[in-house]
């Protein structure tokens, strides 16, 4: 092989998302034509499936092989391209007949949830069967080739990478509209005579043979861009030109006719391509096929548990039924405790060189919010404060209820909002003696409270950092309940609330079979092991869907008269905004003018900052959207009550916030953990891990994907918001004109929100607990 | 229910498979010309060097330079030239930025590249020193980097889809 040859084929573009979507699109696909072909394996076959690939592996090669970037030196190159995307792809994506597979291989609840009523509705079916009707497919790729073959639109495309993507996506759009009417994908039923594909297809091949000739007969080079380039293999651009214009008209006109022939056989010779083997008919009729089909079902009928069981098999089920998982959990993390305490008592005070300033500020927080991201609330099941609860039960009486007075949760709100403020006030993140006083603190409160008291008061009604795993863990994709209530209604020991044989119950007082969503629960696991029959775990829920509702919660009560947990929220949804926001650098520049005009210390502007913040604000922004709210309920309904039923929309949008901010401290400075450890691990005279590298105690550049993932966050919590408080105005059971009314208010706070957060983002950040200049 | 689970079926798939296929080409495919727009281009004996420069315009940040060597007989590429790309502010040779051009930077192996990161707007003196086995050449051009556009103006898809999903979703309860 030629060097030059092999230069070319080793020119693949790495586009991650591209390839991503490719496979996300085959994924979807073969789950679906997998679960269709064990009905149907008649109209299922594999070639389905080869088309669908042939069809993706299609888009993939035009846009992320060595094609992509020789069409910006050969226009026969670029050519092919094209012809990939109009005349390759589209075909074999219907021939696929892709529209059962992937809406069967989308998980059941986006697909009943938001698909399915999102694509039958009349507004987007109306333009679909106007677009793909031959008299419109037709119009649409002539316009979409003859536009962009014009100079000067071609030469746009070469020049700005924007609109070489527009076009691409034009072409690709134009090829799907122009073959569905050829191919009419099964399930579609034809609207029109298939008389009517003969000219058509006719038609369309003459301008395709025009605009080809146009190309290879030309005398001068249309494209100046290809005067520009280098010429590969001495080929003149006018030669490249003719080459492009040949490719365009021979496989172009093969595309075109090979169907028509195909299809003015079928109608002269009445040819049914599509006979079902009489085995198969007398089987199941494809119409009985079709409603059997699950693609629309909403919940399954059938008798069985109510939640599948994810970690059902494997030795992640026998590791959560076990007795002692969540110490094995708690006792690495108790270690990492005590070093920070030693570390922040003892190490060097600067947060960059210590355990104290980079552990619990940068690892620990990241990993909470990615954990309860991914899983749920995984902090407090591995919390080592509530160790020292086992010692006060043996030192201390544990037998005192908590005080009636405080059994709510506006204690934990204040000691929130005090938190958040003292982080900024005191720079809690630069102070490794703070931090250590701070983790003391926290066992000595546990041990005091979780002594006298009974009931894990602690957790359940001071732990400022329990507050908000709780409340974030609303939003986590699985929950502790039972699997199958059946069993639950029969069952007359409640072991998951009383315990058995040395095995606590809930100490949080939740009864499982009417606990609801994630709220006070610690993921401690007590009810999984005290269950006798199995029938508690972790179980898979739809993020968010835990807000959806307002029933009666075990331990909580209803949500909507809660005050004290909607005003936790509302503390903490919008202490995330300003606790990212106080890190951004026009909001720094901004505190420091107004306490100079106002001749404030720092800590005053600061004080002034968190009272406007998670205090002031989130009252005014919650009252008005109440009062506004409340103008669309019918009947009345007190203000109080509307803001309370509507603050827990705004939690995804919260967590949404905390992960970007969360994420970028982590994902910019994990590798602080290596130096300082090494320096510890010196200091105590252990181990010889090397010489410190202080470099890595800096803050890494922020990678490319960072930004749009916190984006993503943002967007993802944006539209679970307004989806939450949508559910939520209807649970107020009014009629749509008085929804809208009702939600209208929330969702401009969410989007205003929302828009907050998109600006903090998109600020430089300041870098704590890193070094500032790299060592 | 059944017939209503099928008209739904039979209305909704295909729209459906139009807005999953169609996603493929709503994602930022790499849809740019490899190496940018042509800067500066030189025979030199028997050999032409090609430069380009990408993003176009140039502007301050990261940018990338690809060089393109070729026999000018065959018209083949050379590929085992060691090429370096020397950037600095016009005037201000001190403040020069120094990087070798490879083949494995480059995503068009029929080029060499070399990544670098402008760091602020100004007219920039460009110079390509190329070594073959044979020969060596150099190339100077001046080209202005333009101030970058704020973040937000390139990612604005990425806080702005969810209007449309919401715009769809309208759509879809109005419907009903």
């Amino acid at each position: 092989m030629s060097a030059t040859l092999d230069a070319c084929l080793r020119s693949w573009p790495w586009d991650p998302w591209l390839l991503a979507t490719c496979l996300v699109s085959v994924t979807l696909y073969y789950r679906g034509w997998r679960a269709l072909g064990r009905r149907d394996p008649w109209r299922w076959h594999g070639g389905r499936l080869v088309a669908f690939f042939g069809g993706v592996a299609a888009v993939y090669l035009a846009l992320a092989s060595p094609i992509e970037p020789l069409a910006s030196l050969l226009l026969g190159v670029h050519m092919v391209q094209h012809l990939l995307l109009i005349m390759v792809a589209p075909p074999l994506v219907w021939l696929s007949a892709p529209m059962f597979p992937l809406l069967r291989g989308l998980p059941r609840s986006v697909r009943t949830l938001w698909v399915v009523p999102l694509v039958s509705s009349r507004e987007l079916r109306r333009p679909f069967h106007r677009l793909t009707h031959p008299l419109t497919a037709l119009p649409v790729l002539i316009a979409a080739s003859w536009l962009w073959h014009v100079p000067p639109a071609y030469e746009l495309a070469l020049r700005s990478p924007p609109w070489h993507y527009v076009q691409h996506a034009c072409f690709l759009l134009a090829g799907l509209v122009f073959w569905y009417p050829v191919v009419r994908p099964f399930p579609s039923r034809p609207r029109w005579s298939a008389w009517v594909l003969l000219p058509y297809l006719i038609l369309a091949d003459i301008q395709n043979t025009v605009l080809s000739a146009l190309l290879t007969f030309s005398a001068r080079v249309l494209y100046p861009h290809y005067t520009q380039v280098p010429r590969i293999a001495n080929l003149s651009p006018l030669d490249d030109q003719t080459a492009a214009g040949v490719l365009m008209w021979v496989p172009g006109s093969v595309a075109f006719l090979a169907p028509l022939f195909a299809i003015g056989l079928r109608l002269l010779y009445g040819a049914e391509t599509e006979r079902r083997p009489r085995a198969a008919q007398k089987a199941n009729t494809p119409d009985r096929v079709i409603y059997h089909l699950p693609v629309l079902g909403s919940r399954s009928t059938r008798p069985g548990p109510r939640h599948a069981r994810p970690f059902a098999v494997g030795p992640l089920y026998r590791f959560f039924r076990w007795r002692h998982a969540r110490l094995t959990l708690q006792i690495p993390l108790l270690i990492v405790a005590a070093a920070v305490i030693y570390d922040g008592l003892c190490g060097p005070q600067a947060s960059p060189l210590n355990l104290a300033g980079v552990l619990p500020w940068i690892h620990w927080r990241g990993l909470v919010v990615l954990g309860l991201l991914a899983v749920g609330n995984l902090s407090c099941m591995a919390c080592p404060f509530t160790l020292p609860r086992r010692l006060a039960g043996h030192w201390l009486p544990q037998r005192w209820s908590w005080p009636r007075g405080l059994r709510s949760k506006w204690l934990a709100v204040a000691l929130l909002a005090l938190f958040l403020w003292a982080y900024e006030a005191f720079a809690l993140w630069d102070s490794p003696w703070w931090t250590a006083w701070i983790t003391i603190g926290y066992f000595a409160a546990a041990f005091a409270v979780d002594g006298f008291f009974r009931g894990a008061a602690f957790c359940k009604y001071v732990c400022p950092i329990g507050q908000f795993n709780f409340v974030q863990s609303l939003v986590s994709p699985f929950e502790v309940a039972v699997h199958d209530r059946q069993i639950c209604t029969s069952c007359r020991t409640k072991d998951c609330l009383r315990g058995r044989a040395g095995i606590p119950g809930c100490e949080l007082e939740l009864f499982q079979p009417r606990k609801s969503g994630n709220l006070d629960c610690t993921f401690c696991l007590d009810c999984v092991q005290a269950c006798p029959h199995a029938n508690v775990g972790l179980v898979a829920s739809l993020p968010g869907s835990q807000l959806w509702h307002d029933r009666l919660r075990s331990g909580v009560g209803r949500l909507s008269q809660r005050a004290d947990v909607a005003a936790l929220v509302a503390v903490l949804v919008f202490g995330s905004f300003a606790n990212a926001a106080g890190m951004v650098g026009p909001v720094v520049e901004w505190q420091q003018r107004t306490a100079a005009a106002l001749g404030l210390s720092a800590r005053g502007m600061i004080t002034i900052y968190y009272l406007l913040a998670i205090v002031l604000t989130p009252l005014g922004a919650v009252t008005l959207a109440s009062l506004a709210s409340r103008r669309g309920a019918q009947p009345p309904v007190a203000l109080l009550a509307v803001a309370t039923r509507y603050t827990y929309a705004l939690i995804p949008l919260g967590f949404g916030m905390w992960l970007a901010h969360y994420g970028f401290h982590l994902f910019t400075s994990y590798e602080t953990i290596v130096p300082v450890t090494q320096r510890f691990l010196a200091d105590l005279g252990l181990g010889n891990l090397g010489e410190p590298n202080w470099r890595c105690a800096c803050c890494l550049p922020s990678p490319a994907w960072l930004l749009r993932a916190e984006l993503l966050f943002l967007d993802l919590g944006f539209l679970l918001s307004l989806y939450t408080g949508y559910r939520l105005s209807f649970s107020a059971e009014s009629g749509r004109r008085q929804v809208v009314k009702e939600f209208l208010p929330w969702s401009a706070l969410i989007t205003l929100l929302f828009f907050v957060g998109v600006w903090v983002v998109f600020q430089p950040m300041q870098m704590r607990g890193t070094m500032a200049a790299g060592g | 229910m059944p017939n209503r689970f099928l008209r739904g079926c039979v209305v909704s798939a295909p729209v459906v498979a139009i807005l999953l296929t169609g996603s493929i080409a709503l994602l930022p495919a790499v849809a740019g010309a490899d190496g940018g727009a042509v800067r500066a281009s030189k025979q030199h004996g028997n050999y032409q060097v090609t430069v380009f420069t990408d993003p176009t315009p140039l502007l301050a940040g990261p940018v990338d330079v690809s060089v393109f060597v070729q026999d000018v007989g065959t018209g083949q590429p050379i590929l085992d030239g060691q090429i370096d790309v020397e950037v600095a502010p016009r005037g201000r040779s001190s403040e020069t930025i120094r990087l070798a051009a490879t083949r494995a930077a480059a995503s068009n192996k029929l080029f060499q590249a070399a990544q670098l990161d402008l760091p602020h707007a100004s007219w920039w003196t460009f110079a390509v020193i190329v070594r073959l086995p044979t020969d060596s050449m150099d190339l100077h051009f001046e080209l202005e980097a333009g101030d970058p556009p704020p973040n937000w103006r390139s990612l604005w898809p990425w806080f702005c889809w969810p209007f449309l999903v919401i715009a769809l979703f309208a759509l879809s309860r109005r419907s009903r």
